[in-house]
């Protein structure tokens, strides 16, 4: 197990490192930050000046390796913008996104796995078909949208919570809500093809015919055996609640790592962008492997299968 | 007597609540909470040249001059006067007895150190730029301040009233040095620093011992919202009180709230289509001045203020703007005349009309899309056919811009850097060697350089009134309008714009 896990973690340097070159050149060759930085009537020798101040007038592969050679001593450079380190304006805005992933994904698993375990009990029934329109119709509905017909509906219509913002958990209920309709449709319906697959089984109809309640069934025979690809799926979805985040962050101006990253694009803020891309890549791998490790203790065939190679 | 013992008592209960139901009159009191899109990038004056920026610090700092919001003419602020010895030497008068929040006084080594901080080329100051006409600043007593100019310089009172160029305490950031200064700013303004949590919100608090009287309100929030649908919704459920850059289609939205109402006023930021008549881009049917001229006829700009702006903007005849000095009322526009335009176009050898790029950027023209949609249609009812071609990012737009490669039209924007003098929209985009120059002749250069050299306002007057004749006869824009700011604020406030864009919420009332 140590080994595999040593064995991912080396291969995420290699997942960040293509991120990180990607970014850069993409970066580089659409925009350019200087213009944004002086007043728009500044002179083409001020602007000249700036870009040799910055560096930004070196070749972009010396650029590159001066940011590589850099980022491995933990420096990703300096904000163009506001001169402080892009890592520690990361770190500061890291807490409020990783609390509205976590927040959004346990409101996602809340409403998903209930509706899902439901849906596959009543299969074919009202309930189910009523889950599925659900699901397709959660599933084709923008984010963006969800949040503002969210925020006019609770925080203007009725004042019941606040439109925008982070400090109680009263500001955290709409953003979570946002994201977690976002991760539910899928996993609900991962949850409900998964349980079908298992209520099937041959262990499933034993537990039944030895009388054991339907409840423990569901949730500890059935449930448990579903949950190991809803497991897995959760580690890519943890990717696509980041980008997710993106907006709801925009949406209800909750002072995050993904708003961050989304201004210091508009602005070619080329070290918070990189450091911003790099650090989000790295939680999504780690994301990812944290789901696989959790899934060899739902599963003792894979850690089995692991330790004998 | 029992019952008049309690009566007694209750009235005396009903004193003392009476006496503590809040501030005395004339006390700031209350909170009000304004809602920006982007945060400034540091509270350092001297190190930003950002809108939000400007608001921000024209709360916690002075600057030497201000602006009257009624006529938008520099005035005194923390200068009393600025007065010209001779063309080259300024003499400012400083108002006594101001001091900064931290207790060190205004005075004129305050200025002489604001300006050596500015034009110091290790500051890296972004503003440097527009300081470079200062030679040197001397002091001359405590109160008094000589400013020696290269040449002559007639936007000296324009420029002291820059938001960016405030007077900030020498003492204060020597001592706890500039990236301190950065984040815990100290000034002279109506409001001291509170709290800055960047990306989020900015807190000040009112200065009660601040020169021009305590404002009336005791906190202002400015709170960061990126986006301006949820910026709406704050305002209408009552969380933020005041917001900007209001989309047109949301003002009788706001105004039928019955909680907030609409308050829209005319800028210094001027709407144009500037045309390469120079051929800076590669050659076009542009260099020919019927065309441009024919261009001038087919886009009915009256039609697209009233009907895609709702009226909410000014017409400008000649490029400038009415606000500024050196715009000239005696100039009209081309007139609306589609049959005049083919008939301009055929004499120039395109009976047919010709394909040309319309360009156009996201960002500073209000309702951009449908300007430039309107613009194809006139365009295309004369026989000009227009591939559209949009800037999704202003960096990118600049870039393109400065680089000569814009060819064609190019639906353009300028704020004249809040500088009201025809100088700041001119100079720019028409003197040869400007990076936003495509239309160039001898003449203009000249006009411009002579407006520029000297501190005669008549003689300034003339040669921008034969500048602007100039321009109109050679058509190279067409000039459009002059925009509006819309901003929003709720029904419990006395607040009105600005035409200068700076949202004054320290000369806010309660009502």
């Amino acid at each position: 197990m140590q080994v595999y896990i040593l064995h991912r973690l080396f291969q995420a340097l290699f997942v960040c490192l293509g991120i990180s070159l990607i970014t850069f050149f993409l970066l580089h060759v659409v925009g350019d930050p200087v213009l944004l930085l002086l007043p728009q009537a500044a002179s083409d020798a001020d602007v000249a000046l700036l870009k040799e101040q910055l560096g930004l007038d070196r070749p972009l592969a010396a650029q590159y390796l001066s940011f590589l050679t850099d980022a491995l001593r933990g420096d990703f450079g300096r904000s163009l913008f506001t001169q402080d380190s892009a890592f520690a304006l990361i770190l500061e805005r890291l807490p409020a996104t990783l609390e509205l992933t976590l927040a959004g994904m346990l409101v996602g698993l809340g409403i998903a796995i209930p509706l899902g375990v439901i849906s596959a009990v009543k299969r074919g029934a009202l309930t189910d078909r009523l889950c599925t329109v659900g699901a397709v119709a959660g599933q084709a509905m923008p984010i963006f949208w969800l949040g503002i017909m969210l925020i006019l509906v609770f925080a203007v219509k009725f004042r019941v919570l606040p439109a925008s913002g982070r400090g109680t958990l009263w500001h955290l209920i709409l953003p979570a809500v946002t994201l977690g309709a976002y991760l539910a449709p899928l996993t609900m319906r991962l949850t409900r093809s998964g349980m079908l697959d298992v209520l099937t089984q041959d262990y499933i109809r034993t537990a039944r015919a030895k009388g054991v309640r339907e409840r423990v069934v569901l949730f500890k025979h059935a449930l448990r055996n579903a949950a190991i690809p809803i497991v897995t799926i959760l580690g890519v979805q943890f990717g696509r609640l980041l980008g997710g985040a993106v907006v709801t962050e925009t949406v209800f101006a909750w002072p995050g790592v993904a708003s961050l990253a989304v201004k210091a694009i508009r602005t070619y803020d080329y070290p918070v962008v990189q450091g911003a891309v790099v650090f989000l890549a790295l939680v999504v791998v780690l994301a990812n492997l944290l789901a696989d490790v959790a899934v060899t203790f739902l599963d003792p065939r894979i850690r089995l299968g692991r330790e004998h190679g | 007597m029992k019952r008049s013992r309690v009566l007694l008592v209750l009235a005396l209960v009903w004193g003392l609540i009476g006496l503590d139901a809040g501030p005395a009159a004339g006390m700031p009191k209350g909170r009000v909470v304004v809602a920006l899109a982007t945060d400034t990038s540091t509270m350092d004056p001297h190190m930003h040249t950002e809108r939000m920026g400007i608001i921000m610090n024209q709360h916690i700092f002075d600057t030497l001059l201000t602006r009257d919001t009624k006529t938008y003419q520099p005035i005194a602020h923390l200068a009393e006067s600025v007065k010209s010895v001779n063309p080259t030497t300024w003499e400012l008068k400083l108002r006594r007895g101001v001091k900064f929040h931290n207790g060190e006084p205004f005075t004129a080594e305050s200025v002489k150190f604001s300006f050596d901080r500015v034009l110091n080329p290790e500051q890296k100051s972004p503003i440097r730029g527009s300081f470079t006409w200062a030679k040197s600043v001397d002091v001359v007593d405590d109160h008094t301040v000589r400013i020696t100019t290269h040449k002559p310089y007639p936007l000296i009172h324009e420029i002291l009233t820059f938001g960016n160029f405030a007077m900030v305490p020498p003492r204060y950031v020597k001592e706890k040095g500039d990236a301190y200064f950065a984040k815990n700013p100290v000034g002279t303004g109506p409001y001291r620093f509170v709290e800055w949590r960047k990306g989020e919100r900015l807190t000040v608090e009112a200065n009660e011992q601040y020169w021009k009287g305590a404002p009336a309100i005791k906190t202002i929030v400015f709170r960061i919202i990126p986006e301006t649908a949820t910026q709406i919704a704050e305002l209408l459920s009552g969380g933020v009180d005041i917001l900007r850059a209001v989309p047109p289609d949301q003002i009788s939205v706001i105004g039928t709230s019955g909680v907030a109402r609409v308050s829209a006023t005319q800028i210094l930021r001027v709407v144009f289509l500037q045309m390469d008549g120079d051929g800076r881009a590669g050659k076009t049917p542009l260099t020919d001045v019927r065309v441009r001229r024919a261009i001038n006829h087919a886009v009915n700009v009256d039609e697209i203020i009233q009907k895609v702006l709702g009226g909410l903007a000014v017409r400008t005849p000649a490029g400038t703007n009415p606000m500024a000095f050196g715009f000239d009322p005696a100039i009209k526009p081309y007139a609306f005349d589609p049959d005049r335009a083919r008939k301009l176009l055929t004499d120039a050898g395109f009976p047919n009309g010709f394909e040309i790029t319309l360009n156009t950027y996201a960002g500073s023209v209000v309702n951009v899309e449908q300007v430039g949609q309107a613009v194809m249609g006139y365009l295309s009812r004369v026989g000009i056919k227009v591939r559209p071609r949009h800037f999704a990012d202003v960096g990118q737009y600049l870039a393109t811009f400065r680089g000569s490669k814009l060819d064609g039209i190019t639906m353009h924007s300028w704020g004249y850097n809040s500088v009201f003098d025809s100088d700041a929209v001119y100079y720019i985009h028409f003197h040869a060697g400007e990076p936003y120059t495509y239309n160039t002749a001898k003449e203009m250069d000249q006009w411009l350089e002579e407006a520029r050299a000297t501190v005669d306002a008549k003689k300034r007057q003339e040669l921008y009134s034969r500048f602007e004749r100039f321009i109109v006869d050679q058509a190279y824009w067409v000039p459009m309008y002059a925009q509006f700011t819309i901003e929003a604020v709720s029904n419990k406030l006395n607040y009105e714009a600005s035409g200068d864009e700076i949202m004054r919420v320290h000369a806010a009332t309660w009502k």
